[in-house]
């Protein structure tokens, strides 16, 4: 019960990240800031893929709603992310882990592992969102400069987050 | 996780994962016009792909029907043929004695049920027997040339000496200079046959065609056989020609029954003369 109310307080916490740096922080048409995937890679890894899926969808939605965007956008991305998690979970760590359901820290799985499950997770959620934002009218280049500096950007703040929450955790 | 469970489980998950993706693109393209464009675009573009290809599955699976008839159609303007081209030569000739004209060919369309290729002596079967007025001696045919002769009929089927055997030979006339030969198939090459006894003086150069010459009550002429691919002098007193065939035997499949609706007479008058002599 304790640990439901802590996750709720969790995603919460970062909706509220999300709003502050979708409102309040410009980086320019480049980068899109967000920390929706982090919330949908910290879900139980227990929970079915169809359950994960609808909290990811609602979430997205909230984001979408807050945020002022295109509502649907940031949905249908952590819907994408949601469904990928457990084999791109699979792939990047031991599938004992999988079994445990439990998600690795960086000191357990390794830096470079972690990095690499973080990075193919922001991955797939951009490839979705920035396909669905630009539906083919931007440049390859311009498309491919977004996907990279928005994965490369996201993977700071949430290699960052994760740091904090795991040490403020222990 | 074992099992049908298992495979139910990812079946459901599919499908949610389909409606959550599918009600996120209804939400973008009502919420944004050019999402709403593109991805209308992207659904109507796949929606005609998708029509094409149900047209092309129902196509295919109408084409035993529609080739049927095309062969029965095929099958009457080359009856047609042979009657404008008998009427033609009688109006060319109008000094001409004969108010009947010869070889006036009916044609039946068949298809090949069996066939050999490998042998010294090749024979096919045709799913057309004396039911359909098949008789033996009559030729078999198709557009690229001659195939064969029948030789025996039963009901429904017709045996058929393969043009590609070595002791069946047709008489064929090189278009250019008119000068006939015997056609023969050596036995070897399913593409290649010989021509043979041909006058010195018939000027043929490679690439000459070769047609069916008409000289017998069995084929009609004019059927183009093949061009000549190799010219061989025999001894200095005539020549035998290679000839590229155009019939590629290796992927026959329809045939014509060609009849000579004057053959009974023809051989009547060829035996009242024999037995004259």
């Amino acid at each position: 019960m304790k640990d439901n109310w802590g996750r709720i307080l969790f995603c919460a916490i970062l909706l509220l990240i999300q709003i502050v740096l979708s409102g309040y922080v410009n980086v320019g048409p480049y980068i899109y800031l967000c920390c929706l995937p982090l919330l949908v890679i910290y879900l139980p890894l227990y929970q079915e893929t169809g359950v994960s899926m609808i909290i990811a969808f609602a979430c997205g939605l909230v984001v979408d709603v807050l945020c002022d965007g295109i509502t649907g956008l940031n949905a249908a991305a952590a819907v994408a992310l949601a469904a990928a998690r457990k084999p791109l979970y699979a792939a990047c760590f031991s599938k004992d882990n999988l079994e445990r359901a439990v998600i690795p820290t960086i000191q357990e799985a390794g830096v470079l592992r972690h990095i690499n499950f973080i990075l193919a997770s922001l991955a797939v959620y951009f490839i979705v969102y920035i396909c669905l934002d630009s539906v083919g009218m931007e440049s390859l280049q311009t498309t491919l400069l977004r996907f990279v500096l928005s994965c490369a950007a996201n993977l700071v703040i949430i290699l960052a987050l994760d740091y904090s929450m795991f040490n403020s955790r222990r | 996780m074992t099992g049908r469970p298992a495979l139910v489980r990812n079946a459901v998950t599919v499908l949610v994962f389909i409606a959550l993706e599918v009600l996120c693109l209804v939400m973008i393209a009502n919420n944004s016009v050019v999402q709403r464009y593109r991805i209308l675009g992207g659904i109507r573009e796949a929606q005609a792909s998708l029509w094409q290809k149900t047209s092309d599955i129902r196509y295919y699976f109408s084409l035993k029907k529609d080739n049927l008839a095309l062969v029965q159609e095929n099958e009457d303007l080359r009856h047609q043929l042979s009657l404008y081209e008998a009427r033609a030569a009688q109006e060319t000739e109008p000094d001409s004695v004969f108010d009947h004209l010869p070889g006036i060919y009916s044609y039946k369309s068949a298809d090949i049920v069996k066939s050999t290729r490998g042998k010294q002596h090749n024979y096919l079967l045709i799913d057309k027997g004396s039911r359909a007025g098949i008789e033996e001696g009559m030729g078999v045919v198709t557009a690229n040339g001659v195939v064969g002769i029948i030789d025996a009929v039963s009901d429904n089927y017709s045996y058929v000496i393969s043009f590609l055997n070595t002791e069946q030979s047709i008489s064929a006339r090189l278009t250019k200079s008119d000068h006939f030969g015997l056609l023969r198939w050596e036995g070897v090459n399913p593409h290649k046959a010989t021509l043979t006894e041909i006058s010195l003086y018939c000027g043929a150069a490679i690439g000459d065609s070769v047609a069916t010459s008409g000289h017998s009550s069995i084929f009609p002429p004019d059927i183009p056989v093949g061009v000549i691919s190799k010219i061989k002098p025999v001894s200095g007193m005539y020549l035998n020609l290679e000839i590229d065939l155009f019939q590629d035997f290796t992927s026959l499949r329809h045939v014509y029954v060609v009849a000579n609706n004057d053959r009974e007479e023809i051989e009547e008058l060829e035996k009242e003369e024999k037995d004259e002599r």
